[in-house]
């Protein structure tokens, strides 16, 4: 129970950190000469706030590091090694192509309300990927989920004359949304990598993933405007600290949805994290209020209005139908003699949802925890999986129905 | 380090009161209460053997615990 909590915690930290960091994008990027300038300074300023963070966090209190306590598994600066590089590298590909993306939108769409709901559509793209993995089609839960998110954000995401943007939904949907997946599944992958008997702690993925994709970005802004890059320095006190306070809050709120990641499922993580579509709506009116001659107007229209609270209900609905479908089982599987082990072990790790096998002494051979979404797939994709194991003499599926975990 | 699991069956209507006391047993990380043969599953990290034992001794004083049975874990694979 109190793992879940600190998973919806960080997933709700991260989602008003997200819902406070696109008004102080919006008034950075109206007050920069042009949006890319704004963009490659804020690479540049969010890694050097990085290092100083994580040196920060080196400092030791009370026997461990400052670090630890934002991440149990922080240890220290992590080099990257050989087996994590191309995660890193393929994390900073997505990243620049959804950034590319968000500073566009950013610049067309001057209404943190109407920016919000557009970057949780890549969580259709997670749902898809875990679909087109399992090789069958999505439950009738999936589908309304789906369904329900898509049509929230587009609601949710009208502009203040109802105007909807075709041009700008393309640009969302293919760049933000497509390099937000290919990071979200890359940063999966690393946080669920061990480095000495410890996951990778998210403020190292953070910093490096980062680090790798400023150059990368900066390389990109320079083939589309070489100034970009050339007078990015030429600039107020004032751009620089709106980067500097948006890059801070850009880092903690990369830190707890990366934290949020390594104990729930991506899509769950992306789902929750969503919650900022709603909490972008008071930042968009403060805006309005204080700036209106930077942030977009609000309408008074009371139609758009309820078309953009619907919108906003919609994406809640859908967050909370994939959050409580997720079922966990433990399986204890006694095994037939004159079978392999380690192949049976190995056999095991193919199965779909398996998140941990060991190897037992005692009355059963094997105990496998699985995480699947719904309990029918917990069918076709675990218990038929398992009938097919040559070596297994008979094994009981134990559902889940409480947890908790010392963290 | 040694990791075990101890699968526990607990008297009618006992579940509640156990986890809660399982909870303050140290070297116990992780606890599911689950539906089946079993009514509850802990994860026990321990230094030795003795300490395995120690742990397993304080789980039995438990009121409400009818039955345990301990595995040692000998090989493990994390994949998440």
């Amino acid at each position: 129970m109190r793992k879940k909590m600190l998973f919806y915690t960080l997933c709700l930290l991260s989602a008003f950190l997200s819902a406070v960091m696109v008004p102080l994008d919006i008034l950075g990027e109206a007050l920069s000469p042009n949006i890319w300038i704004y963009a490659n300074l804020s690479f540049i300023v969010g890694t050097f706030i990085s290092f100083v963070i994580v040196l920060f966090l080196l400092v030791p209190y009370k026997g461990k590091p400052l670090g630890r306590y934002v991440d149990p598994n922080f240890v220290g600066l992590t080099l990257l090694n050989r087996n994590v590089l191309r995660y890193f590298v393929l994390m900073a590909i997505g990243n620049t192509i959804a950034s590319a993306g968000y500073f566009y939108i950013l610049y067309a769409f001057p209404d943190p309300s109407a920016i919000l709901p557009f970057m949780q559509l890549s969580i259709i793209y997670l749902i898809l990927g875990e679909v087109f993995v399992d090789k069958e089609f999505p439950t009738v839960l999936e589908v309304h989920s789906v369904i329900s998110i898509l049509f929230g954000a587009l609601l949710a995401s009208i502009s203040p004359s109802g105007v909807f943007d075709l041009y700008g939904f393309l640009i969302v949907i293919v760049l933000v949304n497509g390099g937000t997946t290919i990071t979200v599944l890359a940063q999966k992958k690393v946080r669920s990598m061990r480095i000495r008997d410890r996951r990778y702690d998210s403020i190292n993925i953070r910093l490096w993933y980062l680090f790798l994709t400023t150059p990368i970005f900066l390389i990109t802004t320079y083939l589309i405007n070489p100034d970009s890059v050339l007078k990015m320095f030429d600039v107020g006190i004032e751009i620089i600290v709106i980067v500097v306070a948006s890059m801070l809050v850009t880092f903690f709120a990369k830190v707890a949805y990366i934290r949020a990641l390594g104990i729930g499922k991506a899509s769950i993580t992306q789902a929750i994290t969503s919650a900022s579509v709603i909490l972008g709506i008071p930042f968009a009116i403060i805006g309005w209020v204080i700036m209106p001659d930077i942030f977009a107007e609000i309408t008074l229209n009371s139609l758009i209005l309820l078309i953009k609270a619907i919108g906003a209900v919609l994406v809640t609905m859908g967050i909370i139908s994939l959050a409580l479908s997720e079922v966990k089982a433990i399986i204890l599987i006694r095994a037939k003699p004159g079978f392999s082990g380690e192949e049976l072990m190995k056999r095991l790790a193919k199965i779909r949802g398996t998140i941990r096998i060991s190897a037992l002494a005692g009355k059963y051979d094997y105990l496998i925890c699985v995480k699947i979404r719904t309990l029918g797939k917990g069918y076709r994709l675990v218990v038929r999986e398992l009938e097919r194991v040559e070596g297994i003499e008979d094994f009981i599926w134990l559902s889940t129905l409480y947890e908790w975990e010392e963290i | 380090m040694i990791v075990a699991y101890i699968m526990i069956n607990v008297a009618v209507g006992k579940v509640a009161s156990v986890v809660e006391k399982l909870r303050g047993v140290s070297n116990i990380k992780w606890i599911s209460v689950v539906a089946g043969e079993y009514d509850i599953i802990v994860r026990v990290h321990v230094d030795t053997l003795e300490d395995l034992f120690y742990v397993t001794e304080k789980i039995h004083k438990i009121e409400g615990i009818v039955k345990t049975t301990t595995h040692v874990v000998e090989k493990e694979l994390i994949l998440e």
